[in-house]
């Protein structure tokens, strides 16, 4: 089966830019971000980078009582990204239970918010008393996959993924082998993740959170530029629907979101932190030979390039490795959003895509000027009209956790 | 504490924990059918609970109870032993 068989048929979207695709897409276009200085962090000794960008004034109450009861906000914001992914696709959770379905999603950590307030008051009183027992479905690791699963009385193949910031690209690679090996016939994947002060903590130690434009956070994301120092957390749920191409026509489907022709996964065990430019080129490399995609038709290139200083180096080595200068146009959405961590690779896709939908490349945010010790490439700091019909979408992790995702607009001819 | 005061406790639990209408709290309601309350909230109605009046309430005397009455009587029982 060809891989450029697997089409995107829904997506939803919960972002500190908005809710929804539509309302995300145009905050982009209008070079928005929602990043804050948080006072309570700031306060901590020897946080450098206390930044991050949330999603606020989130509606939870139309989410049924008995459901609601066991999430945590990664949660809710998923089931709200669902219901979009679910209505766009023309899917009712009854449509569901007719199909074989795989729900694979997944986050970077449980709720660090509900485990941490849960553990003070138990150290603070020691006692026990007092402690939810509901509170325990937040604060395992698969919280996600079995909430999303509650909420949709879902019965069909549940997998949990977790690999920090390349979770929900992993999730979509995986539903794309899922369906190329016939093993289910519709894919709900992607992540979510909520902002806790320990992850900020974690990025801070790991000298890798924004500690520049403190008093201008909406300029402190600035994968590529020459002052860039690190990641600014954020939060928020992304999910795609992935089907066959016959499938989705037989059941009567209309609106495809796009394509993916292909991808690939791979390691780079030698460095627990950062991946290798060569790691990464490999990676590249083979997302384009698994999609049967020469690197000349490649358009666009969304690239993960989270700020940090290491991480944006070595991502442009490895595309410089495998394109040269002349590559395809290549951008990062983390300038607008900062790092939403697990959702971060399925929101990249599904902007990814509608940008070759809409004919509008969006280009970095906050780069003014690109580090001259990157290698050339053709970076895009603003805005462009580009009719583009291939892009590749990279997510990485620590541990050389790498995923690289060909898209496309059209479906593949021939 | 008189059985008034019990009934008022439990309903303020189960309309601000539990997001149960007012309505729907007569005596006679049963947990799962007519209140929507399962396993999951029974134990935490009893964390909610043994904070509200500072007693223990057995667990097992509380997974045998079908209505509200039948809580009501259980923790007047509860509140009488030593």
């Amino acid at each position: 089966m060809l891989a450029g068989d697997v089409l995107v048929s829904g997506c939803g979207l919960v972002t500190p830019l908005g809710l929804g695709v539509e309302e995300n897409f145009l905050s982009l276009q209008q070079n928005r971000s929602h990043m804050k200085r948080i006072p309570e962090w700031a306060e901590l000794k020897g946080l450098e980078g206390p930044l991050a960008s949330v999603v606020e004034n989130f509606e939870e109450k139309w989410i049924p009582r008995a459901k609601r009861r066991t999430m945590s906000k990664m949660s809710m914001m998923a089931v709200k990204a669902l219901e979009e992914a679910l209505s766009a696709a023309g899917l009712s959770k009854e449509d569901l239970k007719g199909k074989r379905t795989l729900l694979v999603v997944g986050s970077t950590t449980c709720s660090l918010g509900t485990f941490s307030d849960s553990w003070k008051e138990v150290d603070r009183d020691q006692s026990v008393e007092g402690q939810l027992s509901s509170s325990m479905f937040k604060v395992m690791s698969h919280s996600l996959a079995l909430n999303l699963s509650s909420y949709l009385d879902f019965e069909g193949e549940l997998l949990s993924l977790s690999s920090a910031c390349s979770t929900s690209a992993q999730a979509v690679w995986v539903g794309c082998q899922y369906l190329r090996a016939g093993l289910c016939d519709l894919v709900i994947a992607g992540g979510a993740d909520e902002v806790h002060v320990s992850t900020c903590v974690a990025f801070d130690r790991a000298k890798a959170t924004a500690t520049n434009f403190q008093e201008d956070p909406n300029s402190a994301s600035r994968p590529f530029d020459r002052e860039r120092t690190g990641i600014v957390i954020a939060e928020g749920a992304a999910l795609v629907i992935l089907e066959r191409a016959k499938d989705f026509a037989e059941r009567g489907g209309k609106d495809v979101r796009g394509w993916i022709y292909g991808g690939a996964q791979s390691a780079y065990g030698p460095n627990l932190a950062n991946s290798s430019a060569a790691s990464i080129a490999g990676t590249l490399r083979q997302a384009l030979k698994d999609s049967g995609v020469s690197k000349e038709r490649i358009d666009y290139l969304n690239a993960h390039a989270t700020g940090t200083i290491l991480g944006d180096q070595l991502e442009a080595e490895g595309i410089f490795e495998v394109f040269g200068a002349d590559g395809p146009w290549i951008s990062s959405l983390k300038g607008h959003y900062g790092h939403l961590l697990a959702p971060c690779g399925a929101l990249e896709v599904i902007m990814t895509l509608e940008m070759l939908r809409q004919g509008n490349l969006i280009g970095t945010k906050n780069l003014k000027e690109l580090d001259p010790q990157l290698p050339k490439g053709r970076y895009l700091a603003e805005n462009k009209a580009v009719q583009a019909q291939l892009a590749l979408s990279n997510s990485f992790a620590m541990g050389g956790a790498n995923v690289s995702l060909v898209l496309g607009r059209e479906r593949r001819h021939g | 504490m008189d059985r008034g005061r019990i009934e008022a406790q439990v309903k303020d639990i189960l309309v601000e924990k539990f997001e149960i209408p007012e309505g729907k709290i007569k005596p006679g309601a049963r947990f799962k059918e007519d209140l929507g309350i399962d396993s999951i909230d029974g134990v935490d109605m009893i964390v909610y609970l043994e904070k509200s009046l500072g007693k223990k309430i057995p667990f097992t005397d509380l997974i045998k109870l079908q209505t509200l009455n039948d809580l009501y009587e259980t923790i007047e029982r509860a509140l009488k032993e030593p």
